[in-house]
């Protein structure tokens, strides 16, 4: 249930109509913008506040091939965080420059677990990873952070997990048992395979003006997109009142910008970061 | 010797919008409905809680074996009590007065070549590497807390809360907002609806949020602890 500060995105394309002078009422067109047209540019600048503020972050297995050096990002990565094997208790992945190592006449042909990554001549979602892997990553369940175990039913007819349980809260747990489970989602173990955690793209609103935006978008920071939204569309304009409401925006934007960073990072005073 | 208890200068909804439609010039609202300048209350009192960080609220987490990330946020949503979440300050471990975790980054960590893996008890955490209202704790935990409320083997999140919303008019904003500081709320929320009008609006909305804004200062510099005459003395 979103706190009573959550906006709906019909109540920020409005609040962005109000600001702009251009509200004809509740729910419909302005006589200068269209509805459609405010949503894309909202769309747009909850983006420019993720990306910038780091607000969304997650992690992904990406399974390894033996013989393969270079993998995809996932599709909603803006931009990876941290590459690592074997989970969250496996190790982490250096950063390589192919240069460096071409300048010291280095080749890449070794095999092995990689324990480093690079990016350089690589396109802008690929990542390669050194050495290159002499194995196919694991899709043993033993330790997935990933999938919802349903149930499992021992022989004697006792349940030894009940219900919608991540797969990550028994990790350990050998799965030597007989009997009938069903585990749901695909999984992929992040044992032998590459992990990145990164900054993900939010959800996109379309013409369901009823929703909410990306629920890992703080509600606190929901009442400030109309500025950042008001000062893109103000762009431009010759009107003497839009320019000095454009700086004025352009300004409570980049404050929400920063406020939301900082609330991101913020760990309390033994961090000594204040969000304002 | 009588005294005026603060008590006094509380206001509530009605109250506050009186004096924010004074402040709009629009006592009789033909400008803005009594619905836009409640919302527009409910907005400042936010900002000012937000700006001030005068709520504070605490959240018992069970920790799990094996488990290193934890949704605060959700936690807090689950309880009927608490007042909505803002950010941790402080994530207490074993109960209120024993020890806390320290911040800590995963790139730390990761430099340091130190291990996260399942061990007794977590003594650091981070927020680096995880989505707003989540924290991960460092090292993972190899056992699972006791069943709440109890708490071993838990954390205890310290966090800065959001004020609920006034809707009757009747209603007073969060007692954790001080009194002395409720004259401020009704500057924010003019400003909020002034900056939808003309030019001479948006200078008196700047004027206004001005306002706002020395007393969101003057709050928090209330709020440094030893705030008695005594605190300024120093040595000659």
């Amino acid at each position: 249930m979103p706190e009573w500060f959550a906006r709906q995105f019909y109540q920020i394309v409005d609040d962005t109509f109000r600001l702009c002078g251009d509200f004809r009422g509740a729910q419909i067109n302005g006589r200068t913008w269209t509805r459609s047209e405010v949503r894309s540019i909202a769309n747009e600048k909850m983006l420019e506040l993720i990306k910038l503020s780091g607000a969304l972050k997650t992690v992904r297995s990406i399974p390894l091939l033996e013989g393969v050096n270079v993998y995809d990002l996932p599709p909603d990565c803006i931009m990876p965080l941290r590459f690592g094997m074997h989970g969250v208790d496996g190790y982490v992945l250096t950063h390589k420059s192919i240069t460096d190592l071409d300048l010291v006449g280095c080749s890449r042909t070794t095999e092995g677990d990689p324990t480093t990554f690079y990016r350089e001549f690589l396109a802008p979602n690929q990542v390669g990873v050194m050495p290159i892997p002499s194995r196919d990553g694991s899709t043993f369940l033993r330790s997935s952070d990933y999938g919802l175990l349903r149930q499992i039913s021992d022989a004697d007819g006792s349940i030894p997990f009940d219900a919608n349980r991540p797969l990550r809260q028994i990790r350990g747990v050998p799965f030597v048992r007989t009997g009938d489970g069903q585990i749901i989602r695909e999984v992929i173990s992040p044992f032998g395979n590459l992990q990145v955690h990164y900054i993900r793209a939010p959800k996109i609103i379309g013409t369901d003006e009823f929703q909410y935006p990306d629920e890992a978008i703080p509600e606190l920071v929901h009442k400030d997109i109309k500025y950042g939204v008001a000062f893109e569309l103000l762009k431009g304009s010759k009107k003497k009142v839009h320019r000095l409401k454009q700086q004025v925006f352009g300004m409570k934007w980049a404050g929400t910008i920063r406020r939301l960073q900082r609330i991101v990072e913020h760990a309390g005073p033994m961090n000594d970061v204040r969000p304002l | 010797m009588t005294y005026t208890p603060l008590d006094l200068y509380r206001k509530d909804l009605a109250a506050l919008m009186v004096k924010t439609r004074l402040l709009l010039h629009d006592p009789s609202g033909e400008r803005w409905t009594d619905t836009r300048v409640t919302e527009a209350i409910n907005l400042a009192a936010l900002e000012f809680a937000i700006i001030t960080e005068c709520i504070k609220d605490e959240v018992e987490v069970q920790l799990l074996a094996n488990q290193w990330s934890y949704d605060i946020k959700q936690a807090v949503e689950a309880s009927a009590t608490l007042n909505p979440y803002g950010w941790p300050v402080r994530i207490g471990y074993y109960g209120k007065e024993s020890g806390a975790l320290k911040p800590t980054t995963s790139h730390v960590v990761d430099l340091s070549g130190a291990t996260v893996m399942p061990a007794g008890s977590s003594n650091q955490f981070q927020v680096n590497m995880l989505s707003y209202g989540e924290v991960g704790v460092i090292p993972i935990p190899s056992t699972d807390g006791e069943a709440l409320p109890g708490d071993e083997g838990n954390i205890q999140v310290t966090y800065i809360g959001m004020p609920e919303s006034m809707d009757a008019v009747e209603d007073f904003p969060d007692e954790e907002m001080q009194e002395v500081y409720h004259q401020y709320i009704p500057y924010e929320a003019a400003s909020l609806l002034l900056e939808e009008g003309d030019e001479e609006d948006l200078i008196v909305a700047a004027d206004y949020d001005a306002n706002f804004k020395s007393g969101c200062y003057e709050a928090i510099g209330d709020q440094y602890q030893g705030q008695t005459g005594y605190a300024d003395m120093r040595p000659m």
